[in-house]
């Protein structure tokens, strides 16, 4: 298995990473967004991840044992979140409906800094995996150095 | 039934007499001089990374920081083959004849 390989996955790990801190970071500027250009609030956005491997290269794998792993990294999907909007009773607003209501998008600002801390983590997880990696390919080049 | 004992000796795989070496394909200044432009295209891609970078056009630190440590190691890999090949060439130029 090439090292590179490694390299790879990381990559995508950390590609993925920066668009939930993306997605996270659309979700809390438009927390008071309350007409897009369809004229509807706006819909807060999710990130669902999907595993880059599929079933055939699983059983390829399995089959051979040890083949390399690039592209097989997860990839990030972006969606609308199903979060209902909050109303908010403001008659005086543009957007006000019928009753006076407002619909502010569902965005709840604990769950988005709860996820910016995650992502942090999980980016770091993955430079930590790209490290190890670097420092074990930089020590087999050691070998045979030390005299 | 129970398999009578037998000897292990003969269980054991017969170890393959010395196969001749096959000779590599290529010769080894090609497959250096293959390496060293690996190792060029490699740096050259990290080069257009940091320049992408530097006037915006790619937002993508670590994916600059990922090409640049792979040519590094590459660099790296190079490197040390050259170093050793350079010794074996001293060792045999310091032969006493």
């Amino acid at each position: 298995m090439d090292i590179s390989s490694i390299f790879d996955i990381s990559a995508a790990g950390m590609n993925l990473e920066r668009q939930r801190l993306e997605v996270s970071a659309l979700n809390l500027a438009n927390a008071n967004t309350t007409r897009g250009a369809d004229g509807l609030p706006f819909t807060p956005l999710q990130v669902v991840v999907r595993s880059g491997m599929s079933p055939f290269d699983a059983v390829v794998n399995a089959l051979s044992g040890g083949a390399s792993l690039t592209g097989s990294g997860p990839v990030g999907e972006v969606q609308a979140a199903d979060v209902p909007p909050r109303q908010v009773y403001e008659p005086g607003h543009p957007d006000a409906d019928a009753n006076g209501f407002v619909s502010y998008p569902g965005v709840n600002p604990v769950s988005e800094m709860v996820r910016l801390i995650a992502v942090t983590r999980a980016y770091e997880a993955n430079v930590r995996v790209f490290n190890a990696g670097r420092a074990m390919a930089m020590k087999a080049l050691d070998i045979g150095s030390g005299r | 039934m129970i398999d009578p004992v037998s000897a292990i000796g003969t269980q054991l795989p017969a170890i393959e007499s010395a196969a001749p070496m096959q000779p590599p394909s290529t010769d080894f200044a090609a497959w250096l001089a293959q390496q060293v432009d690996d190792v060029n295209t490699k740096i050259s891609q990290a080069d257009t990374q940091v320049r992408q970078l530097a006037v915006g056009e790619n937002t993508n630190i670590h994916q600059v920081m990922i090409s640049l440590e792979k040519a590094r190691m590459s660099m790296e890999l190079v490197v040390q083959v050259r170093n050793k090949v350079l010794e074996a060439y001293q060792n045999v130029m310091q032969m006493q004849v």
